[in-house]
């Protein structure tokens, strides 16, 4: 019972973007996936989440390849953070979370639709922002407006309560966050993790990282360079070897995290 | 909880209705009763009281002649059009993620109305061959084929990477409606007399020359496709969000976008080939209901159907009553109040930081 890709390749043209990268999320489990720029990092997350079909290999929900999947029933499982999404119009912070329940439609009465949004408002702490129109928010409100969107998503409510374990995808989530802001977006992933459900991001921070994920996994030039428990892989050896950079890793004096120092 | 999510807003469940009704109720009347023979709304009552079997006050012939022969059909084809364009830019807009999107700005219109114009010019071969093909089938199908081929190569010049860019998308409008305007010139330099008068009236649009007879077959084509949109509010709103998040959410995109353009290319055609190109009408109304509503497609597109039919019908009472006994086409109305709109929205746009 699991997300996972099975020795995919993607290609685009004659670039290899992702070369034969095995990966599995298990329920319970906060992956984050870190990587220089270029490395495939954003494709590999596009065909774990079934927008791109994978060149070779293939990537499957519970046993089921992800193409056997219903649109509507995969949407029930599984959500996704993109990275800068953009809405211009008018919607309000209610309306952008309720979308997230649109493949609930049929699968879920009014009233726990209803649950899942204000849940969802409240973890991502803009339950104030509810009647407020999205384009007049600040870039890290609205992040957090999507955030909550995804939350809805997967939130266990309605007919599919009892279906398996739910799965988040997070494309690079804290870009444009503040300091503050970040740490809060992805500890709120870890926290749907530790419920029991499964998560994937993607980090550019590898301190922010190892803070939270259960494991790491390197991602170099299309192929899975590391993967492991952060102590395993912030190392200085692979620190040098993937990012090209020299490095201090220390562990941390109050949580015991590993994290790494440039220079 | 402070905040949170709210029950339902009086403002929605009762006021905006009424006033939209209201609005569209005072617009029909108005058209049915101004003109050379005025006609009192309890005279337009008592007439479809008759109608429908009751006998209230009697009603002198003349007026219910006016009425029914030239006014009704007059003002059905105003409801029609005006739902039709404001449904399909509503749509559009939706689906081009850009509230710039209008059918007339983007060559939808002109692309149908070419298509159009060929077949008055060049159809009669056509329906001399197919039996079964009349001249009030084949206006409506070329302006439909026009209306498509146009939205279609807008759409694919526009769209980059999942996402339409709003300097592309006008300026292939731009560059469809000259070349269109170009085909309706050639037309017009090599039709008879018939043909002209036909031609010049697509061009500057015009409600004028209603007749059940030729208004009932095509009503379908507008009023259809208009409604079925409709029924597509939800996936509109998941594609404001962009292509790849509406797949995300489940939503089959690749089928929800082909029958939305070919919905949209349905009702404008059917719109142009009964009344020409009248443009900004699929721009002002859907924007209107946005700003005082909100941008859900649940309410943007009901509530333009019936916008847009009160104001194209009180654009047309303009038209045909300002330079009386002459009258002018109601593309020039609609223009003179689109024009200006247009301008400001860019000019807001730009104050806002996002032209």
């Amino acid at each position: 019972m699991t997300l996972a890709a099975h020795e995919v390749s993607v290609t685009r043209g004659s670039a290899a973007l992702v070369k034969s990268v095995s990966l599995t999320v298990r329920p319970g489990e906060f992956v984050v996936v870190i990587g220089p720029n270029g490395a495939g990092k954003s494709t590999l997350l596009h065909a774990l989440s079934g927008a791109t079909r994978p060149t070779r290999g293939y990537c499957h929900l519970d046993g089921v390849a992800l193409a056997d999947w219903s649109p509507a029933a995969l949407a029930r499982r599984r959500s996704v953070l993109p990275q800068a999404p953009a809405l211009g119009f008018p919607l309000t912070v209610s309306e952008v979370v309720a979308l997230g329940r649109s493949p609930h439609a049929g699968h879920a009465d009014q009233m726990s639709d209803w649950r899942a949004i204000n849940t969802a408002l409240a973890t991502a702490s803009i339950a104030h922002l509810a009647e407020r129109s999205y384009p007049e928010l600040s870039g890290g409100e609205r992040q957090r407006v999507h955030l909550a969107r995804v939350l809805a998503q997967i939130e266990r409510e309605g007919r599919d309560e009892a279906l398996g374990a739910r799965y988040m995808l997070l494309d690079e989530p804290t870009n444009n966050l503040d300091l503050s802001h970040q740490q809060r977006l992805v500890a709120t992933a870890a926290h749907l993790a530790a419920r029991g459900d499964g998560v994937l991001a993607i980090l550019h921070d590898p301190n922010l990282a190892a803070q939270y994920a259960d494991r790491l996994v390197v991602l170099a030039d299309g192929a899975v360079y590391a993967n492991g428990v952060p102590e395993s892989v912030l190392t200085q050896q692979i620190m040098g070897e993937v990012f090209d950079l020299k490095t201090v890793c220390l562990t941390h004096p109050r949580s015991g995290r590993p994290y790494v120092l440039p220079g | 909880m402070s905040g949170g999510l709210r029950r339902a807003n009086p403002v929605y469940s009762f006021v905006a209705p009424c006033v939209a009704g209201g609005l569209w109720l005072v617009a029909v009347l108005a058209g049915l009763g101004v003109g050379a023979v005025t006609i009192a709304p309890s005279e337009v009552l008592a007439v479809v009281a008759r109608i429908v079997g009751l006998s209230l006050a009697p009603v002198a012939p003349v007026q219910e002649t006016v009425l029914l022969d030239i006014r009704a059909p007059r003002v059905m084809l105003g409801i029609a059009v005006g739902a039709a364009l404001a449904a399909a830019g509503g749509a559009l807009q939706g689906l081009f993620r850009n509230p710039l999107a209008d059918p007339g700005l983007i060559g939808v219109s002109t692309g149908a109305a070419l298509a159009a114009a060929t077949a008055i010019v060049a159809g009669e071969g056509l329906i001399a061959a197919l039996p079964w093909l009349t001249r009030g089938l084949l206006i409506p199908l070329a302006a439909f084929a026009g209306g498509l081929a146009a939205t279609w190569v807008v759409y694919r010049i526009a769209r980059r990477d999942g996402h339409t860019d709003v300097a592309t998308l006008l300026l292939a409008g731009v560059a469809i409606n000259a070349i269109a305007g170009a085909g309706i010139g050639l037309l017009i330099f090599v039709s008879n007399d018939q043909e002209l008068r036909d031609l010049n009236f697509w061009t500057l649009g015009s409600l004028g020359g209603a007749t059940w007879s030729r208004l009932l077959p095509a009503l379908p084509f507008m009023i259809a496709p208009a409604l079925g949109l409709t029924l597509f509010a939800r996936r509109l709103d998941a594609l404001l969000l962009g292509e790849v998040e509406a797949g995300h959410l489940g939503f089959a995109v690749e089928r929800s976008k082909r029958w939305i353009v070919g919905l949209a290319a349905l009702a404008v055609g059917g719109a142009v080939a009964l009344a020409g190109v009248i443009g900004f009408i699929g721009l002002v109304v859907p924007h209107l209901v946005r700003l005082t509503l909100g941008a859900r497609h649940g309410r943007v597109l009901p509530y333009s159907l019936v916008l847009g039919s009160a104001l194209l019908i009180a654009a047309d009472l303009v038209a045909r009553t300002v330079v009386l006994p002459a009258e002018l086409p109601v593309g020039i109305v609609t223009s003179c109040i689109g024009g200006p709109f247009f301008l400001w929205l860019l000019m807001r746009r730009r104050g806002l930081g996002m032209g």
